[in-house]
């Protein structure tokens, strides 16, 4: 598959703060790419500046192999739904929709099929003419990706795409991504749900302090950086957990000390992409 | 594009009319402030406190008399004055009409069978007809009553037969009159009216006729016949020409004034819109579609300057049909409707892309409002405004527009005396539209 986004030792500051600093890898056509990192990381940065409302001060971005970002094939060929709810609350959703196709130069009918199967996509459709300002806060989401979606972009961008949803409008949002990504938009995704880039993300690039600290696939990344498993096992009425680089050399250990009479529901648990991420990045605050 | 900036355009009407503050502000507020100060400039309205300018040149007791009587009239202000003062007060459109009472009025009036009737001189202008039919109301009927009050009058009824009875006589013995036959009864008439009236037989036969002297008042204002004795009043209508410097009325004044609230308060709300949209994320949203920067602005300016047009047509129509508000050019009206559109439209752009958060749009441009409405005229019109202001209103965009309004309506401007107002306004609007859509692009590209 080609590339259809390339970063090339991208950097950006802001009031001498270096928020991206040499950063650099490439999205493939077809893939969902996940995007994983501290608050303060530089993600919205970076995704600014692959849509162009940002500018790189370094380094080379380039989209659907030959077009630079804000230029006016990249900008048709790029949806993009925001962290922040990017609609009009006092205009219904239909009306929301119709305005942001027209933005994107879609005409009658053209406008009025798009519309209709998009609020189909998200499962608006009964919703189609009531005002935004009415919607749940899972409505409005499923919505914002509505807007992202509608004139079927090449790119596909989601910043945090399910902040603040219940898991049920979670799940919609996540079945009608990975529908997108069937019907062979590219999707780049970012978040600080572990278990959404697990179940998504064809691959996943972990970034800190404005660098790239890992870039593989979820598996790649597990058996890479995920080195301690977790043996949990309850002793005395008491849940201990212990993390251990060699589960089975542990078990052993326990099995044979004195305490192994008084041990019971001993379990092991894989190593999970929280604990990579939280190995790659850190433990400490950074709000 | 084309679709786009109308997409834009669109969008943001429908926004500020399902926006209630919004749309108080910029639709009912205008009207409020325009008809409670109209209001409160042009008096009580209505017939009452009609300014007559009245000249007694008779100096008589009748004459003086007929003068307080109308001076307690509730639908008269009546200030005395000389002839020439009064013409010119007139003529400067600072009283309604004039009315002058010449030498002789007191002696025709009081002299019920002399033949003569009182006249009065009436100095209107002709396209002021219903302030003139009314001052002729007005006048007849008061003149009237004192005629009927005359007739009631016993006492006064006698001397004025008495005073009649020597004048016919003298002209008899004098030879002035031809005919003896017609003099002889007209002094038999005389001896048995005086008779009449001495017996107070007389009361119950004119009240009986009360309604019949009424009618001759009202239907013999100025024609000359044989029953003139017995008409209340002549009166001489005299065209006068106003010199249009002032308002014709208070509505003249407020309703451009209310235009010009309506416009800043819909220049608030545009100007917050492009801030609210930078801040919920929707311009990014339009900035990564297929739309330009300058298309969006472009947009938002146009929905800015339809509403500001509709604004002002929907006032000036109130006030024409409502208020009677005049405009005299509605070609110069037309161009001045656009001047002003375009001028706040270019500021709007200017203002909100200046601001970086809702609260700094809402304070720098309800601050340049009401700076440029108090230095303009918005909120005291610009002539009581103290002399040290005149200067000082130049640079405010709200001058130039009221008196956009203004020279249409009843300033009477010339082409040639518009061009230069409008001129500013275009001027004000271009330099801060293209200063704005300057300024969009360099934060865009700056950041």
């Amino acid at each position: 598959m080609p590339d259809i986004l390339i970063l090339d030792q991208i950097s950006k500051q802001f009031d001498q703060r270096k928020v991206i600093n040499q950063l650099s890898f490439s999205v493939k056509e077809g893939e969902i790419f996940g995007l994983l990192g501290p608050n303060g990381a530089g993600k919205t940065t970076l995704v600014n500046i692959m849509t162009g409302l940002l500018n790189a001060e370094h380094g080379r971005v380039t989209l659907f192999e030959k077009h630079a970002p804000g230029d006016n094939f990249a900008r048709a060929n790029i949806g993009l739904a925001s962290q922040s709810l990017a609609l009009y609350e006092d205009l219904t959703a239909e009306e929301n929709l119709r305005f942001f196709g027209k933005m994107h130069a879609l005409e009658k009918n053209a406008l009025k099929t798009a519309v209709s199967q998009t609020l189909a996509v998200v499962g608006l459709e009964d919703r189609a003419n009531q005002r935004v300002k009415e919607f749940s806060g899972g409505m409005k989401r499923r919505l914002n990706l509505a807007v992202a979606i509608l004139h079927k972009p090449k790119l596909l961008i989601l910043d945090e795409p399910t902040v603040g949803v219940d898991p049920q409008s979670r799940n919609a949002i996540m079945e009608s991504i990975q529908t997108l990504s069937d019907q062979g938009h590219s999707i780049i995704y970012t978040t600080h749900y572990m278990e959404e880039v697990e179940k998504l993300c064809d691959r996943v690039a972990i970034i800190d302090k404005g660098q790239l600290v890992a870039l593989d696939s979820v598996n790649g990344l597990l058996q890479t950086h995920g080195k301690s498993h977790r043996i949990r096992y309850s002793q005395d009425n008491k849940v201990i957990t212990v993390d251990s680089d060699n589960p089975l050399q542990k078990i052993r250990e326990l099995l044979n000390s004195e305490q192994q009479a008084r041990i019971s529901n001993l379990s092991v648990q894989s190593p999970t992409l929280e604990q990579v991420f939280l190995n790659l990045t850190g433990r400490e605050l950074r709000d | 594009m084309t679709n786009k900036l109308l997409a834009v355009t669109q969008k943001d009407l429908k926004l500020l009319y399902r926006d209630k503050g919004g749309f108080f502000f910029t639709f009912i507020f205008p009207i409020i402030m325009a008809v409670f100060f109209g209001s409160m400039m042009s008096g009580s309205g209505g017939i009452k406190g009609i300014s007559l300018q009245v000249v007694d040149a008779d100096q008589s007791v009748i004459s003086k008399a007929f003068v307080d009587k109308l001076d307690a009239a509730a639908e008269l202000k009546v200030v005395l004055s000389d002839e020439a003062t009064a013409r010119e007060t007139v003529r400067k459109g600072k009283a309604a009409a004039y009315l002058i009472l010449p030498k002789g009025f007191g002696e025709a009036k009081g002299n019920l069978f002399s033949g003569k009737t009182a006249t009065v001189q009436l100095g209107v202008d002709p396209k002021r007809s219903a302030i003139k039919g009314l001052l002729q109301g007005v006048l007849m009927s008061y003149a009237a009553e004192d005629m009927q009050s005359a007739f009631t009058d016993t006492s006064k009824m006698s001397t004025q037969i008495d005073k009649s009875l020597a004048e016919v006589r003298q002209a008899r013995d004098s030879g002035e009159l031809g005919d003896n036959d017609k003099t002889d009864r007209l002094l038999d008439f005389l001896d048995n009216l005086q008779e009449m009236v001495a017996t107070d037989s007389f009361n119950n036969t004119s009240n009986s006729n009360e309604n019949s002297a009424g009618n001759t008042a009202d239907e013999n204002t100025s024609e000359e016949n044989e029953f003139n004795g017995f008409q209340p009043l002549i009166i001489e209508t005299q065209a006068i020409t106003v010199n249009r410097d002032g308002p014709p009325s208070g509505y003249d004044v407020s309703f451009p004034q209310g235009i010009l609230w309506g416009i800043l308060g819909c220049l608030s709300a545009f100007s917050l819109s492009l801030v609210s949209e930078r801040n919920q994320g929707t311009l990014s949203r339009l900035l990564v579609s297929s739309a330009n920067r300058s298309t969006i602005l472009a947009g938002k300016a146009l929905a800015c300057f339809l509403t500001i047009i509709f604004i002002a047509v929907s006032l000036l129509l109130l006030g024409k049909l409502v208020f009677g508000i005049q405009i005299r050019q509605p070609d110069l009206m037309v161009v001045s409707l656009v001047a002003i559109g375009f001028c706040f439209s270019g500021l709007m752009i200017l203002f909100s892309v200046i601001s970086k958060s809702e609260k700094a749009a809402s304070g720098i441009t309800w601050a340049a409002m009401m700076l440029m409405a108090m230095a303009g005229g918005g909120m005291i019109p610009l002539a009581f405004m103290p002399a040290w202001m005149t200067p000082v209103s130049q640079f405010s965009p709200v001058k130039w527009s009221i008196l956009a309004l203004e020279g249409p309506m009843w300033r009477q401007f010339s082409l040639i005396e518009m061009l230069p107002v409008v001129g500013v306004l275009f001027g004000i609007g271009l330099v801060s539209f293209l200063l704005g859509v300057r300024l969009f692009k360099w934060q865009s590209s700056s950041t």
